[in-house]
């Protein structure tokens, strides 16, 4: 048998079967191939474009590899026709990296072109050949970048200092000083040209800590600010944080200069005139709290009006509430409207909103920020609904003069659904453990039937436990958990409320504790933590009660949570305008070097190559004139393979046929009814390649070789649908779709299980690649 | 700056794919999109995985993302993406995915000309044409694959259904241009009312967006009301139109605008937002709503809902949706319409449990009404209920009304060549943002 044969030589050398395989896949790259080569010699440029197009399209879909078409395209390269020129240099740049033999066939085009006529072609020409990511291209790309950087054109002369930046993650030796040159182009005329020579210097120089900036560069480059696009300007404020300025006469002259960028529409420049303005005056208080209260109009305007904008709006948000945490909170106090929800923003805004509000409260706003709060817990939206309840519990904490009137509010919200009062007592919790004295509004939810969630239960045990001597049902509340189906936390909780309330109310708690200890030291199977610990407090109650007593005496009462303290000691270190605002993070937990990421791409490579591998294994497995294998035997022989064990080792993240349940069934209702209300959970698109098995009846045949069942199909105007579904772990549903006008495969998949989905639809794509249905 | 740019469908396809830095995994348009999937709502637009940082918008269903491993600047990511996203509607005209597949190879020459290394270059509009190559390929109307692909809900809120909205969804490249440009006056109106009807909270966010197809980009001069006024200083009254804040584009020039009330701008191709303002003050709110709730048994409510268009008679509302949601343990909610009602039909959606009310045509002055009787179930009685009623939020647009009365009295060309004189096209449109009635 041919595929016992193709196993065997695996075995035996490595480099054999690789040519073997080559052949193999060849086929179905070779008709494209074919077709290129073809048109290569073709008059007629529109046909030409259209076989560019195709191979480009391939490109982008991914995972076909079109990078053997180099040679064929490297040939069509040779054309005057812009429009493929531009299409054959993007495949060129993409897989140049992998071709590096061939690669310098196209150099010589991309140096002619690098001496055309037009500077529009001599730019696009020396961008594309310094993209080129491969090292023998150095030494023709050093002297058509130094050329390029004296062009009369600005076009040629900006695309060839970016080409600087491109060498220097290859070989920065080679750049020779080149700083100097880009020093001297910060003063040419042309404002892109400038701003492309301050990218390469804070890149070439990253580790001086980028371009130098002297007072006269500062000067020269405000005055020259507004000739520059939004990025331009964007790009130049940030060097100017940067700055700091010789003595206060030239620092109020700068921040005059830029203030009137405030009223700009876009929110790059505005947050870059804050941040300017914020660095300059972080030594002196009180202009920084002037700058504070004059920047504070903008960002409202921009956090309402950002054209339809959510994005940008979200982060504005963000670095309002960054402000407003940093103790100028007081300035947003009066433009608190401004942050209440709308109906059409999206969840994201509403929560930052949320926070906003929650620190912007204060005495004068707070009837009216309660009655809006109080609508949003009503929010059909439960992450939102949630958040306001925080939101109320944090204001709660933080002004504990107006704290009656909120805890007064949420005890109103006990006769709500289950998730509003499991998340006011999780918050009661909080604001008892700061202003005991608020126990008394607490007592009705306590008795709610509505707590469900286990770690509200768990706060609802620990007030039991604390403030125990004045909830009078608190002993019977305890009890009700003793022996219930709980997590050990849960249990560790019970068992210290409990003890905590026996010390102050005795004679009613004598039974109930009694019965926990014999519930917990009883249970075999009970944690043996736990069980210590229960047995532990036992003898120690045994031999001396009041010295016992004595050890849980000691006060609760919290000034300042550690949680607080921390988190505005880090915020301080944030960098405005940058994403540590965004994500509340410092820079380190987020940025890593550049050999990080070399890690990641190299490990990448090599899976890659593993998996090609794989697939090239089972390719040989299987005749592809005969569509339908036996799907059992593959796998069987697959696993006899030595070396594919070796290499990779079992893996949970993959499906075999094994994992299917044979002959398993379900009626068309449950399947629709399945399919509706389940989320898509993956789905992929694929080019279809064999277009002669693409029939309602081998496709059904082979899904059922596969395990996976036909529930309905149709056809209509060229366009096959059909719906599938099996069971492993759990039951999975499918769409599958093949256009025959547009040559495409697409399948849904949806499970309960959102991983499972992933998982099948995986299995589903490799089945279709053995066949060769798609690519 | 960025290392990678892609675009996906709403199914998490690539369509476009272009990586400037390759710097980062290729696996990164996977990664995001399987963390963008694990927010309930819309994934957050600036998020980091394995220190690899994600910024990404939502036009027409598709994400734009781009990817990086640097501490971007979020604002600056962010507008790019959507200076991308602009480019790519100014050139194809719309945005949707089926007009992105079919024009990748001119969406691709855009990238390339716009950013370089990752590095934004050139970026305006009028920059770009003259190096691209590549024609714009319209969408067929009716395609197989339109019908079979489920409706995708588009969130850019400031497009409108009105007519005439179709002359500017065209390409900048189109060579058979009229010289022409379209003003728009938009105001989005955001009112929250108690259950009194009082107002609690109102505002406008308003903007002036152009879209220029004009020859030559000629300079232009633009003229307010008169009664213009920017900032609200406390306690003082002003008859005139006053705004409270506003924001202008790189292109405007409003060193004027105190002295004479005129912007002068420098216009680029395509489609730009002139100047954006905002107005918090008391306003007359063009729709009124009087919902009353009836218990008329313990399992059964009545709601009646009343809507009133306090607007001029010559003014027509286009559209107006009410939406009322309703107990959660509704066992049946029937929506009944005064009789011969015209235009109107009002459905239940007993997943949502939701009334949808919908009146296609609304004069100024008129007056509507819908009755909805609900049933519970056993579980509760009418009177907890009837807490779970509301906030009823409606949506409408009303053509050529503006609240704020903030005009245009004219736009001149300043420089006139021998060129014929171009059509300008001055639309006033009122949408809703958030208009609530709570209950």
């Amino acid at each position: 048998m041919r595929s016992n044969y193709a196993t065997n030589t695996e075995n035996g050398s490595a480099t054999k079967p690789q040519q073997y395989f080559e052949g193999n896949r060849k086929g179905e790259v070779n008709e494209l191939k074919i077709l290129v080569k073809n048109t290569i010699n073709e008059k007629d440029d529109k046909k030409k474009r259209e076989v560019v197009k195709k191979v480009i399209a391939y490109m982008t879909l991914g995972r076909i590899d079109v990078s053997k078409l180099f040679p064929e395209m490297c040939m069509a390269s040779y054309t005057n026709d812009l429009v493929q020129k531009k299409m054959i240099y993007l495949y060129l740049t993409t897989y140049a990296e992998q071709n590096k033999d061939m690669a310098f066939m196209a150099i010589s085009t991309f140096q002619k072109d690098c001496k055309h006529n037009d500077p529009k072609i001599r730019g696009f020409a020396l961008r594309n050949l310094c993209s080129l990511r491969f090292s023998g291209a150095i030494e023709f790309l050093m002297p058509a970048i130094k050329e390029a950087l004296s062009d009369i054109d600005a076009y040629v002369r900006k695309t060839a200092i970016m080409g600087c930046v491109k060498v220097f993650y290859m070989q920065p030796e080679q750049l020779n000083n080149i700083e100097d040159q880009l020093y001297k182009m910060i003063s040419d005329n042309d404002p892109l040209v400038i701003i492309n020579a301050i990218h390469a210097l804070n890149e070439i120089l990253a580790q001086e800590g980028g371009m130098a900036l002297s007072k006269k560069m500062v000067d020269y480059l405000i005055g020259r600010l507004k000739e520059f696009n939004e990025w331009g300007q964007a790009t130049i404020l940030d060097e100017l944080s940067k700055y700091s300025p010789k003595d206060d006469k030239e620092m109020f002259n700068i921040m005059n200069f830029l203030e009137e960028r405030l009223k700009h529409s876009c929110s790059a420049i505005v947050l870059g005139v804050i941040k300017v303005f914020m660095n300059f005056t972080k030594n002196k208080p009180q202009i920084y709290e002037q700058v504070i209260t004059r920047v504070k109009l903008p960002l409202v305007t921009l956090a309402s009006i950002s054209e339809g904008n959510f994005e940008i709006m979200y982060t504005i948000l963000c670095h309002i509430k960054y402000i407003a945490s940093k103790g100028y909170n007081s300035v947003f106090a009066s433009d608190y409207k401004s942050f209440y929800c709308r109906v059409d923003e999206p969840t994201y805004i509403k929560l930052i909103k949320l926070e906003i509000l929650s620190l912007i409260a204060c005495d004068f706003n707070l009837g009216d920020m309660l009655n809006e709060l109080g609508e949003y817990v009503t929010d059909v939206d439960q992450e939102i609904s949630k958040k306001s309840i925080q939101a109320l519990g944090s204001i709660a904490i933080r002004l504990p003069d107006l704290a009656t009137a909120i805890v007064k509010q949420l005890s109103s919200f006990v006769t709500l659904q289950d998730y509003i009062t499991n998340e006011v007592i999780l918050v009661f919790k909080d604001i008892l453990r700061k202003e005991p004295k608020h126990v008394k509004d607490c007592l009705e939810i306590i008795q709610s039937d509505n707590i469900t969630d286990s770690n509200s239960k768990i706060a609802l045990i620990y007030i039991l436990g604390q403030f125990g001597s004045q909830i009078p049902l608190a002993p019977y509340i305890l009890e009700t958990y003793i022996g219930a189906q709980e997590s050990v936390e849960l249990k560790h909780t019970l068992l210290t409320s409990c003890l905590k309330v026996f010390f102050v109310r005795a004679p009613e708690m004598h039974q109930v504790l009694g019965k926990l200890f014999y519930v917990i030291i009883d249970n075999e199977n009970e944690d043996i933590d736990l069980k210590d610990r229960a047995a532990f407090y036992y003898r120690a109650l045994n031999s001396n009660p009041t010295e016992v007593k004595q050890l849980w005496q000691y006060s609760i009462k919290v000034d300042k949570f550690l949680e607080e303290t921390i988190i505005n000691k880090e915020a301080l270190l944030f960098e405005f305008n940058s994403l540590s605002v965004i994500y509340e993070k410092n820079v380190n937990k987020f940025i890593k070097p550049i050999e990080y990421f070399n890690n990641l791409r190299n490990k990448e490579l090599q899976d890659l190559n593993q998996e090609q591998q794989q697939t090239q294994t089972s390719a040989t497995q299987e005749q592809t004139s005969d569509v339908i294998d036996n799907p059992q035997q593959q796998t069987y022989s697959q696993t006899n393979d030595l070396l594919e064990i070796s290499e990779q080792p079992q893996s949970q993240n993959y499906l075999g046929v094994d994992s299917f349940i044979v002959n398993f069934t379900i009626d068309a209702d449950h399947f629709e009814n399945m399919w509706t209300n389940l989320n898509d959970g993956a789905t992929f698109t694929r080019m279809l390649v064999r277009n002669d098995i693409a029939n309602e009846t081998t496709i059904e045949q082979l899904f059922k070789q596969y395990r996976l069942y036909n529930i309905a199909a149709g056809e209509e105007e060229n366009v096959l649908k059909m719906y599938f579904y099996g069971s492993h772990q759990c039951q999975v549903f499918f769409e599958f779709e093949i256009n025959k006008n547009l040559s495409t495969v697409i399948l849904n998949t949806r499970s309960e299980i959102e991983d499972q989905a992933y998982l099948a639809s995986k299995y589903v794509e490799d089945f279709l690649k053995q066949v060769h249905l798609i690519e | 700056m960025f290392s990678q740019i892609f675009i996906l469908s709403p199914r998490g396809d690539t369509i476009i794919n272009r990586d400037f830095r390759s710097d980062l995994p290729k696996s990164t348009p996977e990664t995001f999109f399987r963390q963008a999937k694990t927010y309930s709502g819309d994934a957050n637009p600036l998020f980091t995985v394995d220190c690899i940082q994600f910024a990404h918008i939502k036009r027409g269903g598709l994400y734009i993302v781009g990817t990086s491993r640097f501490n971007l600047q979020p604002a600056m990511s962010l507008e790019l993406l959507d200076r991308l996203a602009k480019e790519i509607k100014d050139f194809c005209g719309v945005i949707n995915e089926e007009v992105l597949r079919k024009n990748f190879i001119l969406i691709y020459e855009i990238l390339d000309e716009s950013f370089d290394f990752g590095y934004p270059q050139l970026m305006a509009t009028e920059q770009i044409k003259p190096l691209i190559v590549n024609d714009p390929i319209q969408p067929q109307p009716d395609s197989v694959m339109n019908s079979l692909r489920p409706k995708i809900q588009t969130f850019n809120i400031f497009v409108p259904n009105t007519i005439g909205s179709q002359a500017v969804q065209r390409s900048v490249l189109n060579k058979n241009q009229a010289n022409e440009i379209f003003v728009d006056i938009y105001e989005k109106l955001n009112v929250l009312f108690n259950s009194s009807a009082y107002v609690i909270n109102q505002s406008i966010e308003g903007c002036i967006q152009m879209t220029s197809f004009l020859q030559g980009n000629p300079p232009l001069k633009l003229a307010l009301n008169e009664d213009l006024q920017i900032g609200r200083q406390q306690g003082q009254y002003s008859a005139g139109v006053t705004l409270d804040d506003c924001n202008f584009h790189e292109c405007v020039n409003a060193n004027e605008l105190d002295m004479n009330k005129t912007l002068r701008i420098q216009p680029p191709d395509g489609q730009f937002v002139v100047m954006n303002y905002r107005i918090s003050g008391d306003y007359a709110a063009p729709f009124r709503l009087f919902p009353i709730i009836e218990e008329v048994s313990s399992s059964k409510i009545e709601v009646t809902i009343k809507l009133k268009a306090c607007f001029d008679a010559k003014i027509i509302a286009s559209y107006a949706n009410v939406r009322i949601p309703i107990p959660k343990q509704t066992a049946n909610a029937y929506p009944e319409l005064v009789k011969n009602a015209q235009l109107e039909t009002a459905e239940y959606d007993s997943n949502k449990k939701m009334v949808e009310w919908q009146i296609k045509k609304l004069c100024g002055g008129q007056e509507r009404s819908l009755k909805i009787k609900l049933t519970l179930q056993a579980t509760q009685t009418a009177h907890t209920a009837r807490k779970e009623i509301g906030p009823i939020a409606m949506n409408f647009e009303i053509p050529m009304f503006n609240v704020s009365r903030l005009q245009i009295k004219y736009l001149r060309i300043e420089e006139r060549g021998n060129t014929t004189n171009p059509h300008r096209w001055v639309r006033y449109i009122t949408q809703s943002s958030s208009y609530v009635c709570r209950i």
